[in-house]
């Protein structure tokens, strides 16, 4: 999707405002607001966008409203007399994030490879997490973490930038993920390893075998109770309290990433809340879960 | 089974989707409503809060830097090669069209040469031209379609290598 020049896609923005571009590397989820939309007429209204620096967005929206480039020369008595604006101008606007992402999957339609190493940085936590809980198996989270990425590169011409990059970010992955479990393990796809086995879970069955390998990648997690749980729930609910609970996405991205409908993802959330409830119960009675 | 207890249960059903902040907004003005009148729901709500909480909080597990790197590397190379391709495929698919037209091209110019302006007027010139244009175009595209095959036929060989 095409953003507002000066902000986050116009090239004299990147280069002449580099506070503004490093900030756009470390996000906050907000929303845009009317404010935001006059400014920027090419952003949605009601639209998810990542976190920015605040003071950039605040200097380079209120340098735009008076019809000016960010990177023009401001005499300090000007810029001092432009304070005013500015404040007022950036205590209406919401801090967003989404237009670094934007701007980044722009770029890299245009097969820009700094703009894939940006988004590769910027998801690398979330994707890897994500594909950690699906597959269980840190090597093979690993292995399909790097083919999501390959695929991203191979398929970005058919990104469609009207849909959520994000989501789309997700169902690649979700679709190699599933894939994978359905060739190495298709009993996976349909229950816990641990009803075959007395309870034992495929983080915990990779920790006997490998505790080198789990201590390094996923030693907090494997320290945490819920985390255990989480491990004996069936893939399809493991992942739509992952997507909702962890990636903290809406309900419509989580049934484009599953490709179901709304009230399908509702059911198994519901279903997927009381199954972790009742694992929890049982595995450890009387704690709480705080 | 009354009223009160049809919705004591309908509330208690919804009391998941609400940790999870999935309801829609008639549902979370219900659930709030039944919520300051029944405590044993209350009570509920809190349990499950406490385990939506429990999962936010779950620690992020983060991949190893040498395989986030190989992957940044791995992924820049394809897409520098598959713009590469989309290029070629560009250029090539130009250099075609332009070899095509010159070689149509190429009768009027040797009627001009040979026959005058008069010649380009001729009734079997424009005839003659019209079936050259079609075969002309039918042998390219076949050539074309054959390479194409060609080319996916390859790409397929080395993917699977």
């Amino acid at each position: 999707m095409p953003v507002a020049p000066g902000i986050v896609t116009g090239g004299s923005a990147q280069h002449n405002f580099s506070p503004s571009r490093r900030a756009f590397e470390t996000h906050t989820n907000l929303v845009v607001d009317k404010r935001l939309r006059r400014l920027n007429p090419d952003l949605s209204v009601g639209k998810r966008i990542g976190r920015q620096d605040k003071f950039s967005l605040y200097v380079s929206n209120s340098f735009i409203a008076q019809g000016l480039r960010p990177c023009s020369w401001v005499s300090p008595l000007r810029a001092l007399a432009r304070i005013p604006l500015m404040i007022g101008g950036a205590a209406t606007m919401s801090w967003e994030s989404g237009l670094a992402v934007d701007s980044d999957v722009a770029q890299l339609r245009r097969g820009d490879l700094d703009a894939l190493s940006s988004l590769v940085t910027r998801y690398q936590n979330r994707l890897y997490r994500y594909l950690l809980r699906v597959v269980r198996q840190p090597a093979e989270a690993e292995d399909l973490f790097q083919t999501t990425w390959i695929r991203v590169a191979e398929r970005i011409g058919q990104y469609d930038p009207n849909r959520s990059f994000e989501a789309w970010l997700f169902t690649l992955a979700r679709n190699l993920a599933i894939d994978h479990l359905r060739r190495i393990r298709p009993a996976s796809l349909d229950e816990p390893l641990g009803d075959s086995d007395g309870g034992e879970t495929g983080a915990s069955r990779l920790r006997s075998s490998e505790p080198g390998a789990y201590e390094r990648v996923a030693s907090q997690e494997r320290s945490s109770r819920i985390g255990e749980s989480l491990d004996a729930l069936p893939v399809v609910q493991r992942e739509v309290l992952t997507l909702r609970f962890e990636e903290e996405m809406k309900l419509e991205e989580i049934a484009e990433v599953l490709n179901v409908p709304l009230s399908t993802v509702k059911t198994r959330l519901r279903r997927a809340l009381d199954r972790l409830r009742v694992t929890m119960e049982v595995r450890f009675p009387g704690e709480t879960w705080q | 089974m009354s009223d009160a207890i049809r919705e004591h249960e309908k509330i208690r059903e919804l009391l998941a989707l609400a940790a999870a902040g999935a309801l829609d907004e008639k549902e979370e003005q219900l659930v709030a409503r039944h919520l300051r009148e029944c405590e044993t729901c209350a009570a509920e709500q809190e349990t499950w809060s406490m385990l939506g909480s429990a999962l936010r909080r779950l620690p992020t597990p983060q991949p190893r830097a040498s395989v986030v790197e190989r992957a940044r590397a791995q992924a820049q190379i394809r897409l520098a090669e598959s713009f590469e391709q989309r290029w070629n495929t560009t250029v090539i698919a130009c250099l075609v069209a332009f070899a095509w037209v010159l070689t149509v091209m190429s009768w009027p110019v040797f009627k001009l040469a040979t026959g005058g302006v008069a010649g380009l007027f001729d009734h079997d010139f424009h005839h003659g031209w019209f079936w050259f244009v079609g075969f002309t175009a039918t042998v390219w595209i076949a050539g074309g379609a054959a390479a194409a095959l060609l080319s996916l036929y390859s790409r397929r060989e080395r993917r699977l290598a």
